[in-house]
């Protein structure tokens, strides 16, 4: 099993979200939201880059949707 | 008086490594480097590396680089090297952008606003063209050896 924690004033709760909807059929992953942080426990792993690949996809998403809502 | 300034030592920079995973982690302060040229360093490395944030302290990020393929301490302290250039130059493009706002605001709203004004280049094509026409109105064309004569 591993675990991350993403703050949420650097990743955003969507961005994690809808990672875990894509990476879903790769692993299971379960997300818990508090105190200003998202826990991603990842259970079935078969190789550990998924889940750096998790990582990396959700801070994309984050700084694409930061930049759209600076841009705004 | 003295113009002399005393000169301070700069600090040195600490980089933590774990050889073990690959991975280089270092903190940055949102004071120093504001959190868009962070983002702006990261969205250039994300193809590049595995890369993770987190929040050590506040006004604190936690920048974890670990390497897609092995890498020994010298190549993880030059890919810590080239994110804190990037994180320079971003930090230095956001200032920049900032600085500027006004000037490219004002240049895109009269590059919008403003009626085209015909090119001298035009304005003086257009005028031999009246001339033209005002010492010939039937336009027919003479040889240049009589029309000399």
């Amino acid at each position: 099993m591993h675990k991350r924690v993403y703050d949420l004033g650097l990743y955003l709760d969507s961005a994690i979200s809808e990672t875990a909807d894509a990476y879903g059929e790769l692993m299971a992953i379960s997300l818990s939201t508090e105190n200003g942080t998202t826990t991603a426990t990842f259970d079935n792993v078969e190789d550990a880059m998924y889940v750096d690949a998790f990582s990396n996809h959700a801070l994309f998403l984050s700084i694409q949707a930061y930049r759209d809502g600076s841009e705004a | 008086m003295s113009e002399t300034a005393e000169l301070q030592a700069p600090t040195s920079i600490e980089l933590a490594y774990n050889l073990t995973e690959r991975q280089v982690s270092f903190d940055v302060s949102e004071e120093l480097f504001p959190l868009d040229s962070i983002y702006g360093a990261a969205y250039l490395f994300v193809d590049r590396c595995w890369m993770f944030l987190t929040r050590p302290a506040d006004k604190v990020v936690g920048v974890h680089l670990k390497t897609k393929d092995d890498a020994d301490e010298a190549k993880l302290e030059a890919l810590a090297g080239e994110f804190a250039n990037e994180l320079l130059n971003q930090a230095m493009r956001v200032r920049i952008g900032e600085s500027t706002a006004t000037l490219r605001e004002y240049m895109m709203a009269r590059a919008f606003f403003t009626t085209p004004v015909q090119s001298s280049i035009d304005a003086l094509l257009a005028e031999l063209d009246a001339e033209e026409l005002e010492e010939d109105d039937l336009e027919i064309s003479v040889p240049w050896e009589e029309g000399s004569a």
